[in-house]
């Protein structure tokens, strides 16, 4: 089973999480680890150009991101959706939940 | 018109309050009757004096006919405080009473005692009193009065504290509306403001709005937190409501030059001003604090360890909810396998109440979640219940009970002794009990579903809970059995531990409810909110009516009370299958094919549909679908796992495939073409699927029904 890579940078007040690879019942465990430790502290951006497939784990991390972020008063952003994040988000029928940015360069002040 | 719109204002609040109420018995009989005579002596005296102008010889009956109606709702006041809470029917006094009102009607319309005559010339009103007038009216207050000295006086006699403030208000309600009617009636006029005299008749409203509130509500209330709140709302009303009616006042001067800018002006003004006000009362004087105090439990409910056991767990929650209601003990009491109610915490498993008792079948027809000491007097839905319920109350020596149920299910009990400040629970604890049901609910159904720790210990935990897990839902559905119906299913979890969820609930002989979906996450997570969520329904569904509502009402459970990032994908359906329909709601659930044999042919069903758990208020969100079901038809229902199953190649089995085997399938039956769907599905994933899976199958052949009958 491929597994997925999760890099964490900085870019100003963000804390940016670049993740690649599938996300799903054997690997989001790696992703919502990092999300939780970072999300009620800074400002986070995960950047998920190059997920190569997500299912409903992924999107119960995501979900669970923003609204602890919602709690925290601290924003996060989904970066770059690949395409598969982006119908995974949009089966939800809730995609608009998911404050987005097309690329790291173009993250709010 | 004028002021005179005011009694025709209160006239329709006291209307509507005469019937709102719940309630039985001569106590209620009473306060109907009291309510329905004030009404209709404030709608005679109304229509009197605007008659006055045109026809003096009916406007003089009416005037009559008014001070008639006065008395006898006095009358009816006094006899209810007399008796209340346990009045009963005295036919000797209440006839008297009767053949009394009848009399004084007679004398008072019927003659010239108590007004001669009204009329109006311009706008000077001339009333001329009859020789018993000023007898007639001191009578009619007095009854009032000393209805209301009786009340007062009883209140101190009456053990019951709930009571005890009943009759308080009421006097108190009383006694407001005789002080209101002799201050505009005729402390007024004597001073030269007679202009007010309209609004005496409005005098009826605080004794019925008093009256009202005895018999809507069940608990006691803390006297502090009335006169708290009345003083904020006289705060509120002097900071804003004064300089809010000189603006619009000013404003109004300019009424014919503009009127329409002048309407407009005054609403914005006046919703600028009222949200002003409800942010200063929230935010300086505090109005907000009973909310987050119930908050604040809410959260540390929520942040229980219940991963640390359930003793550990169960005494972690004896710690808070001592701290926060201040009770003298807490214990928990959880549902067993036999059905009986047995103690769990404190962990001794002393049993409580068996199975079939009595005590049982009470606590399983009640609807209400919280059931205070008091109620059980004073609340009239638990009448029929009241001696089982008093019996178990006494045995535990419990002051409150919080009930976690399924449908009619008893799950668990979570019961509270008495307050160490020696105080009884009332609305305020009963409205912190409501808010945290949910989160309590969770606990009960964690406490139910987990062993002891000492068991635990000697077992590996996640394969003894998956378990219990799997046999109790297994255990909850009603299967569809119904002449010409066949339905198949499969639920499974490839960790043995899954969030997905089928049920089925018989509604009437012909209609079924069914659910099928995913609770997101894995594991024993996601079995726990699944198994949660699945009772929470079948509770929903006993209360909830409105279909759009129920799933409403399940979001917002999700959402307040499973764990942050937990969500469902899913379909609810209502079978009706005397008529061959299927009434649904699509909650983000991929795959619904329906084929008919008329057309041959598979169509998808399920159209677009939003998933719970993502958004507060979902109700704009959802859409109730119909589907009529020709004899011969198939439903095939599926959830995630099986369109996003992924084959070593990393390709998606998807829908299309999906769809060729339920083609191919079309003369296999229900529990073939379920078994074919995952045989596919494991096959094309390598002989492994990766995540929970579950396939529905319902076949309706109308026409064997069209046979039976």
């Amino acid at each position: 089973m491929t597994g997925i890579s999760v890099e964490v940078g900085q870019r100003g007040s963000w804390t940016v999480l670049t993740v690649s690879g599938p996300i799903n019942s054997y690997t989001y465990n790696e992703l919502q680890e990092h999300i939780m430790k970072l999300v009620g502290r800074s400002d986070v951006a995960v950047e998920m150009s190059a997920v190569t497939s997500m299912t409903s784990a992924g999107i119960g991390v995501l979900l669970a991101a923003v609204e602890d972020a919602e709690v925290a008063e601290r924003r996060f952003v989904v970066v770059a959706a690949s395409e598969v994040v982006r119908l995974a988000l949009e089966s939800t029928g809730f995609a608009d939940r998911f404050p987005s940015a097309p690329s790291v360069k173009e993250l709010p002040a | 018109m004028g002021l005179t719109i005011f009694t025709y204002l209160a006239v329709a609040i006291v209307v509507v309050l005469a019937f709102s109420v719940r309630g039985r018995g001569v106590s209620l009989a009473l306060y109907r009757a009291a309510a329905l005579a004030s009404a209709a002596y404030a709608v005679l005296l109304a229509s009197g004096y605007t008659l006055a102008a045109y026809n003096w010889e009916v406007a003089t009956v009416l005037i009559r006919g008014a001070g008639v109606g006065a008395i006898t709702a006095y009358l009816a006041f006094l006899r209810l405080g007399a008796a209340y809470p346990s009045a009963r029917l005295v036919p000797v006094v209440d006839l008297l009473l009767v053949a009394a009102v009848v009399a004084v009607g007679w004398f008072m319309v019927g003659t010239d005692v108590y007004v001669v005559v009204v009329a109006r010339v311009g706008v000077t009103y001339t009333r001329n009193d009859g020789s018993l007038h000023a007898i007639l009216g001191a009578a009619g207050a007095g009854i009032g009065l000393v209805g209301a000295v009786v009340m007062a006086a009883r209140s101190i006699g009456v053990k019951n504290r709930v009571h005890r403030q009943h009759l308080l208000v009421m006097a108190a309600g009383l006694g407001g509306s005789v002080a209101w009617g002799y201050v505009f009636a005729i402390l007024g006029p004597s001073l030269g403001l007679g202009i007010l005299y309209p609004l005496s008749a409005a005098n009826i409203l605080p004794s019925v709005l008093a009256a009202a509130y005895v018999f809507s509500s069940t608990r006691a209330f803390q006297p502090w937190s009335v006169a708290r709140n009345l003083g904020y709302w006289l705060i509120v009303t002097v900071a804003f409501g004064v300089p809010l009616g000189l603006i619009v006042g000013v404003a109004f001067l300019f009424r014919e030059s503009a009127a329409i800018s002048v309407v407009v002006f005054a609403g914005l003004v006046f919703v600028v001003f009222a949200r002003w006000a409800e942010a200063f009362a929230r935010g300086r004087l505090g109005i907000s604090r009973d909310e987050a105090s119930r908050e604040e439990l809410e959260s540390a409910i929520a942040h229980l360890d219940l991963s640390a056991g359930r003793e550990v767990a169960l005494a972690e929650l004896d710690g808070i909810m001592k701290a926060a209601l201040g009770c003298s003990w807490f214990s928990a009491i959880s549902e067993d396998d036999e059905g009986s109610l047995v103690r769990v915490y404190p962990d001794d498993g002393t049993l409580v109440s068996p199975s079939s008792s009595p005590v049982m079948e009470a606590l399983a027809a009640v609807e209400q979640r919280v059931v205070l000491r008091p109620d059980l007097e004073t609340d009239e839905r638990l009448a029929g219940y009241r001696a089982a319920l008093t019996a178990f109350f006494d045995a535990l020596g419990a002051e409150a009970i919080v009930l976690a149920k399924e449908g009619r299910r008893v799950v668990g009990i979570f019961a509270f002794g008495h307050k160490v400040s020696g105080a009884g629970y009332d609305a305020l604890d009963y409205a912190m009990f409501d808010a945290v049901h949910g989160k309590l609910f969770v606990v009960a159904y964690y406490a139910r579903h987990v062993a002891r720790e000492s068991l635990l210990a000697t077992v590996e935990q996640e394969l003894g809970l998956a378990d219990q897990i799997i046999r109790s839902v297994q255990e909850r559905i009603d299967p569809i059995q119904y002449p010409g119906v066949s339905v198949a299913y499969r639920c499974e979890a490839p960790r043995g531990l899954g969030g997905d969820l089928f049920d089925s609930v018989r509604i009437s002989e012909h209609r079924w409810f069914f659910v099928v979906g995913d609770v997101s996450g894995k594991g024993l997570n996601a079995s726990m909110s699944m198994i949660i969520l699945k009772s929470m329904i079948r509770t929903l569904l006993r209360e909830e009516k409105d279909f759009v509502r129920l799933v409403a009402r399940a979001n917002d459970f999700i959402k307040d009370n499973l764990p942050r990032g937990t969500f469902f994908a899913g379909l609810f359906g209502f079978l009706a299958l005397d008529k061959g329909s299927v009434y649904f709601i699509n909650c983000g659930l991929p795959a619904m094919f329906f084929r008919s044999p008329g057309l041959d042919s598979v169509i998808e069903a399920q159209g677009e549909g939003r998933m719970l758990g993502f958004v507060k208020r979902v109700e704009p969100y959802l859409k109730a679908k119909k589907l009529v079901l020709p004899p011969g038809s198939r439903v095939l229902i599926s959830t995630d796992g099986i369109v996003e199953a992924e084959s070593v190649r990393g390709e998606r089995y998807g829908k299309e495939r999906l769809m060729r085997v339920f083609t191919e399938n079309k003369s296999s039956d229900a529990a073939e073409t379920v078994d074919a769907v995952i045989r596919s599905a494991t096959s094309f994933a390598g002989g492994k699927l990766d995540d929970d899976i579950t396939v529905v199958v319902i076949d309706y052949d109308g026409q064997t029904r069209e046979k039976q009958r």
